[in-house]
C-alpha cells in the first residue's frame, strides 16, 4: 500500500519535473522561432551560423564532455560533411535527405577509422592523433584539384528541401533559419535521449574512471568508438548544413583551427552539459563576427577569453550561470 | 650514371634532410623535455620559434650582426618564457595535461596575431649571412646550412651533457621523476620548472632565427614547424629525449628524400603517414616508456 503510494508520487514528482522541461523547451522554442521577425536580415543571417555551430559543438561534447576522450581534428568531419553534401549535389543529386544520407556514411566511416585506429592511445595521445589526421585530410583536399583545391568547393546549387507536403526553398534565409533550428532541436533531443540512456552513463563512467569500467566488463573501446562515431555524424551534418547554407565547402572548415574552435565554444559553454556547448557555439560566433567587423585582429581578444576561461571557469560560462543560480536559491532557501 | 645521380642528387638532398632534422629536434627537445618534466604540452611553441624568427629579423636592423641578433632574440623569449610560465601555467598544474594544451592553443592564437599586427602579414626574407659554398665529396652544398649543422649538433651535444653530466642536469631529472621527492630533498621544484620552460623556449626561438635565412619569416610558420615537432615528439615518445632526437632525423629525411620523388606538399603529407603508421603499431612512440 506505502509502497504504492511512493511509486505514485515518484511518478508525479517526474510527471512535475518533465512539465517543468517541456515548458523551458516551448519558451525557448517560441522566443528562437518569434526571433527572426525582429532581427534584421544580416542578423538573421548570423543566427543560422551560430545555430549550426551550436550543433557542431555539442557534437563534440558527446565524446569530451561525456567520453572524456579531447578530440583536436573535429573539424576533420564538420568538413567532411560540407565537402560530402557540395560533390553530392554538384554531381548526382538534388536531394537534400539523399546527401545528408550520404554525409552519415562518409563523417560515419572516417571516425570509425580515426576512432579505430586512435582511441587505444590516451589522453594527450590521443588529442594529437586526431589532429594529425584531420590535418592529413585538410592536406589532401587543399592538394585535389577536382575538389576546387584551396579555393573550395565554390557554388553549391541549393535545391529545394522535399517534405512529401511541401517544398521548402532553401535559397530563402527564413526558411533554412526554420530547418536549422529544427535540425539543431532534433539533434539535442537525440543526443540529450543518448546521454540519458545506459549508454551515456557507460561513457560518463568511461570519463571517470576507465579501467574500472572495463573491469566491470564493459568494452570501453567498443563504447568508445561509438560515440565517436556519432559524434562525427553529427559534426558531419552541421557542417553539411553550413555548406548547404554558405553554398560553398571552404578548406577552412577543415582546418586546426576549427577543431580549435569548437574545443573554445565547449569550453566556453562549459563541457559535458550539451546544452552549454551550445550557448558557447553561438556566443562565439555573433561575438566573433561582431567584434571582427570593428576590429581587425580579432583572434587576440578570443585568444584571451580563451586563456581566461581555462584557468578561471574550467566549467565554462554555462557552470558559472548553475553555480550562480545555485547561489541565489540558496539564499531564498534560507530565509 | 648511378654515382652522379647519388652524388648530384641524393646526397644534397641527405644533407639537407640532415639540417633539418636537426633544426626540429631543437624546436622539438624543448617540447618534449618540459612534458616529461611538467606534464605540459605546450601547444604555442611554434610559436616562440616563430617569434625568435621575427625577434631576430627586426634585431638585425639594431645590431646588424646576424649572430647576435637571434642570440638576443633566444634570450628575450627565454625570458617572456619565464613569465608565460610563471602567470599562466602555474594555476593550472595539477590538473590534466589537456588543460595545459587548450590554454597554449589560446596563447598560440594570441601570439599570431599578435606578430602580425606588429610585423605585418607579408613574408619576410633575412639574407643569408654567410654566403658561398662547400665542395666535398665532388658536390658542393650551402656553407650556411653546413653552419646550421653544427650549430644544432653543438647545441644538442651541450644539452646532453647538461642532462647527463652536471648537477644541474641531475636536479632537472630528480624533478620530472618525482616532484615531491625531489621538493622534499630540498630541490626548488618552481625554480627548475621555470628555468627549463625558458630554456625550452628559448631553443625553439634560436631554431626559429637560424631557419630565418633558409625559410620565409611570417606569422603561422609556427604551426607548420609545431605540427612536425609533434609528430616527432610521438614518434619517439612523449617525454624520451633520444626518442625525439632520433624521430627527427628519421622525419627530416623522410621529408627531404620524399621531396626528390613527390610534391614537396605531399612529402610533407607522407609524415603524417610516418606518425599514424608508428601509432598503429607502437602506440606509445618508439622509445616511449609507457603507452599513454
Amino acid at each position: 500500500m506505502a509502497e504504492g503510494e511512493d511509486e505514485r508520487m515518484a511518478g508525479f514528482k517526474n510527471f512535475q519535473a518533465d512539465i517543468k522541461v517541456l515548458t523551458i523547451h516551448m519558451l525557448i522554442l517560441i522566443v528562437v522561432c518569434l526571433l527572426p521577425f525582429i532581427i534584421s536580415d544580416y542578423l538573421r543571417m548570423l543566427a543560422i551560423e551560430a545555430i549550426l555551430f551550436a550543433v557542431f559543438a555539442m557534437s563534440l561534447d558527446l565524446i569530451m564532455g561525456y567520453a572524456g576522450i579531447a578530440s583536436f581534428g573535429h573539424a576533420a568531419y564538420f568538413g567532411a560533411g560540407g565537402y560530402t553534401l557540395g560533390v553530392i549535389i554538384m554531381h548526382w543529386t538534388p536531394s537534400v535527405w539523399l546527401s545528408l544520407l550520404a554525409v552519415a556514411l562518409v563523417s560515419g566511416v572516417l571516425a570509425f577509422l580515426v576512432g579505430f585506429i586512435s582511441i587505444r592511445a590516451r589522453g594527450i595521445y590521443f588529442a594529437i592523433l586526431t589532429l594529425a589526421f584531420a590535418e592529413v585530410l585538410y592536406r589532401i583536399v587543399f592538394h585535389t584539384y577536382a575538389l576546387g583545391g584551396s579555393d573550395g568547393l565554390i557554388g553549391i546549387p541549393v535545391p529545394d528541401l522535399n517534405l512529401l507536403v511541401a517544398k521548402v526553398d532553401l535559397k530563402k534565409p527564413l526558411n533554412f533559419y526554420y530547418v536549422a533550428v529544427v535540425f539543431a532541436y532534433l539533434s539535442y533531443l537525440i543526443c540529450h535521449r543518448l546521454t540519458e540512456s545506459p549508454f551515456g552513463r557507460v561513457l560518463r563512467g568511461i570519463r571517470e574512471n576507465e579501467d574500472r569500467i572495463g573491469f566491470i566488463g564493459f568494452s570501453v573501446r567498443r563504447y568508445k568508438i561509438i560515440a565517436f562515431v556519432v559524434s562525427g555524424i553529427f559534426a558531419g551534418w552541421s557542417g553539411a548544413l553550413f555548406s548547404l547554407f554558405k553554398a560553398f565547402a571552404d578548406t577552412e572548415q577543415l582546418h586546426f583551427l576549427m577543431s580549435g574552435k569548437v574545443i573554445v565554444m565547449n569550453l566556453i559553454g562549459g563541457l559535458g552539459t550539451l546544452v552549454g556547448p551550445m550557448f558557447g557555439g553561438i556566443f562565439l560566433t555573433v561575438f566573433e563576427t561582431t567584434i571582427s567587423s570593428h576590429f581587425e585582429a580579432h583572434h587576440i581578444i578570443t585568444g584571451i577569453i580563451f586563456i581566461l576561461v581555462v584557468i578561471f571557469l574550467p566549467k565554462g560560462l554555462y557552470g558559472l550561470l548553475l553555480n550562480v543560480l545555485g547561489g541565489i536559491r540558496g539564499v531564498f532557501r534560507s530565509r | 650514371m648511378l654515382i652522379d645521380y647519388t652524388i648530384y642528387v641524393l646526397l644534397p638532398q641527405i644533407l639537407h634532410g640532415l639540417v633539418w632534422g636537426i633544426v626540429i629536434a631543437l624546436i622539438a627537445l624543448g617540447l618534449t623535455i618540459v612534458f616529461g618534466l611538467m606534464d605540459v604540452v605546450n601547444f604555442a611553441h611554434g610559436e616562440f620559434y616563430m617569434l625568435g624568427a621575427f625577434l631576430g629579423y627586426s634585431l638585425l636592423f639594431l645590431v646588424h650582426n646576424f649572430w647576435a641578433a637571434i642570440l638576443i632574440a633566444g634570450i628575450a623569449i627565454g625570458l617572456a618564457g619565464i613569465l608565460v610560465e610563471a602567470l599562466m601555467f602555474r594555476p593550472l598544474y595539477g590538473r590534466e595535461p589537456i588543460f595545459h594544451l587548450l590554454l597554449t592553443f589560446g596563447m598560440g592564437m594570441v601570439l599570431r596575431e599578435v606578430a602580425r599586427v606588429i610585423w605585418g602579414g607579408v613574408t619576410k626574407r633575412i639574407e643569408i649571412p654567410v654566403a658561398g659554398t662547400v665542395d666535398f665529396l665532388g658536390m658542393t652544398y650551402p656553407l650556411y646550412r653546413l653552419i646550421i649543422l653544427g650549430i644544432g649538433i653543438i647545441i644538442l651535444v651541450g644539452i646532453w651533457y647538461a642532462l647527463t653530466r652536471t648537477e644541474a642536469g641531475a636536479t632537472l631529472r630528480a624533478a620530472s621523476q618525482d616532484r615531491q621527492m625531489s621538493s622534499a630533498l630540498g630541490i626548488n621544484v618552481a625554480k627548475v620548472y621555470s628555468i627549463t620552460f625558458a630554456g625550452g623556449v628559448a631553443l625553439a626561438a634560436i631554431a626559429g632565427g637560424l631557419m630565418s635565412p633558409i625559410y620565409f619569416v611570417y606569422p603561422t610558420m609556427g604551426i607548420d614547424a609545431i605540427l612536425r615537432a609533434f609528430i616527432v615528439v610521438i614518434v619517439g615518445g612523449l617525454g624520451s629525449i633520444s626518442g625525439a632526437l632520433v624521430a627527427s632525423l628519421l622525419i627530416g629525411e623522410v621529408e627531404s628524400l620524399a621531396s626528390l620523388w613527390i610534391s614537396p606538399t605531399w612529402a610533407e603529407t607522407l609524415v603524417f603517414g610516418v606518425l599514424i603508421v608508428t601509432m598503429v603499431i607502437r602506440p606509445s612512440g618508439l622509445f616511449g616508456r609507457r603507452g599513454r
